[in-house]
């Protein structure tokens, strides 16, 4: 990396710092704070949508995913894809939601099941969020340290992670959702021209046919008696649980996951929902299939030598194969994708904590502006948190498998609460409760659980699915035995 | 094999000119609601 890449790096961080100054002044209130006050349009609710979803984060575990599963694995985004054109197609759940005005899932539980749900929810859905957002800084140190070329036991690397941390909690503490809303838009912009630079040299150095054929070479090569079908074959080579657990993913990410259902409740009518899916549903495609395939290029790159290191494999291909000036250009815009996704996350925990867990245990109307004090102190202390734990978390599954699991906490549980309150006359509150308790057990998917209760299972989307269905079983068994004096509180 | 092969090839293609079509038009389009948003919030 030469200064003309560090010169690009740093006019690029000062921009987005400016930026998320400068909308500090255009927060009039918590709304404003939280949903934008319900100002986005179809085009910004599609491009903050990808910016946020299509995070280094993503592109590292995507990645990551792409060499392991090679091109196997890209039926994840299909499955994404399918799952998400199909909401837009029908507007399920999320036109619903919309409707409803809600300002994020723990309140709705409120709507529909009382603020004993909402609380419970709220908290869950914070524990299961943050926890995925654990590995985030830690991916992130990768990232950089591999692409720089920084040695692991540097401290220079704790100090760069450390600033970069900084400089997102003082924008998305300045701004809140407005801030987000900007710095996801030029972050699209960057990552974006960065994504298609990276494909063309990807394609360029390796050859489009010599990437299919090094790459059957070389699982030939290392291992004679391989079926190169595996190499395509999702079915053959990740089994039908696995596949299974990717469309409820897909379902998850695109209408259950806080930070995609915040941009469906920020856009400006009811009429927009649908239509923002359609888009979004190739958004959900790409942010699977494009780093995958750099990931399988960068497999390639290296002759399959992947060692332990199949996280670093993708950045280091990067180094290698960029001209000077391009490489800035694409490092800025990975540094935009980390920063985008932690902006997205922490806005959206801390409202969620401030919103529907404190001002509800308060029972009292907290105002606009002492909300908005609350959330950017929580904001702080998230930063704290996540830098914490990204630093010494010691699992090894693969990334993807920690944020599917992770995220399991809350969504296993959300999933019934949400389609049955909406769709089921009959669900009741203690249904609800029930269900999101029983999406906790999904927390032994978790490699460091499984190890201290001595659980030896080689795919943790086994674990995630039986969750799933234990939670949906004990939200019908608890509404069918335990209802509601006064059905659904909202028609 | 071939089928999947040829599949994967095809969904990549697609995938990367509906970015590069999703990138022309939002970009534009936007950046022109951005300049509202902020004239919205000025008045």
């Amino acid at each position: 990396m030469t200064y003309i890449d560090f010169i690009i790096i740093a006019c690029y961080l000062s921009l987005i710092f400016g930026v998320g100054i400068f909308t500090r002044n255009y927060v009039n209130g918590f709304s404003d704070f939280m949903v934008a006050n319900r100002s986005v349009s179809l085009p910004l609710g599609v491009v903050t949508m990808l910016g946020t979803e299509l995070g280094l984060i993503t592109v590292m575990y995507n990645a990551q995913t792409g060499i392991n599963g090679l091109f196997s694995s890209f039926h994840i985004g299909l499955a994404a894809f399918i799952v998400t054109l199909l909401i837009g197609l029908t507007g399920f759940v999320v036109v619903e939601l919309r409707r409803l005005k809600v300002k994020s899932i723990p309140e709705y539980y409120n709507l529909r099941f009382g603020p004993r749900t909402r609380i419970l929810g709220a908290v869950l859905l914070c524990l299961g969020g943050i926890l995925n957002m654990g590995l985030f800084l830690k991916v992130g140190a990768i990232f950089i340290q591999s692409i720089f070329g920084i040695d692991s036991s540097s401290n220079l690397l704790t100090i760069i992670m450390l600033v970069l941390l900084i400089l997102v909690l003082v924008y998305t503490i300045s701004g809140g959702m407005l801030s987000v809303i900007v710095t996801d838009y030029i972050q699209y912009v960057v990552l974006s021209i960065s994504f298609i630079l990276c494909v063309f040299y990807s394609i360029k150095t390796l050859g489009w046919n010599n990437i299919f054929n090094s790459l059957e070479f070389i699982m030939k090569e290392n291992n004679v008696d391989y079926n190169i079908d595996l190499i395509y074959n999702p079915v053959d080579k990740m089994g039908g649980a696995y596949i299974s657990w990717q469309v409820v993913l897909g379902f998850v990410s695109a209408v259950i996951w806080p930070t995609s259902i915040t941009r469906v409740l920020s856009i400006k009518s009811t009429s927009l929902v649908k239509k923002q899916y359609l888009w979004s549903s190739f958004s959900f495609l790409i942010r699977f299939i494009i780093p995958c395939f750099l990931g399988i290029c960068a497999f390639v790159y290296f002759n399959g030598n992947t060692g332990d290191q199949s996280l670093a494999l993708m950045p280091k291909f990067l180094a290698e194969i960029l001209p000077v000036g391009i490489l800035g250009i694409v490092v800025a815009g990975m540094l935009a994708a980390f920063m985008s996704t932690h902006d997205s996350y922490l806005l959206c925990w801390s409202t969620i904590i401030t919103n529907d867990i404190i001002e509800p245990l308060y029972r009292r109307k907290i105002s606009s502006d002492f909300k908005i004090f609350l959330t950017r102190i929580i904001i702080i202390i998230l930063g704290v948190y996540i830098f914490y734990w990204g630093m010494f978390y010691e699992g090894s599954d693969a990334i993807w498998d920690y944020l599917g699991i992770t995220g399991a906490i809350y969504f296993t549980g959300a999933i019934s609460v949400v389609v049955l309150g909406l769709y089921w006359e009959k669900a009741s509150s203690t249904g609800a409760v029930l269900s999101l308790l029983g999406g906790l057990s999904s927390i032994i998917g978790l490699e460091p659980v499984r190890n201290f209760i001595g659980l030896s299972i080689d795919n943790p989307a086994v674990i995630g699915i039986i969750s799933l269905i234990f939670s949906i079983s004990l939200m019908i068994i608890g509404s069918i035995i335990f209802p509601d004096k006064a059905k659904g509180l909202i028609k | 094999m071939m089928i999947w092969k040829f599949f994967w090839q095809a969904l990549f293609f697609f995938s990367l000119i509906m970015f590069i079509v999703m990138f022309l038009k939002f970009t534009k389009e936007g950046y022109n609601d951005l300049k509202n948003i902020f004239r919205d919030h000025e008045k």
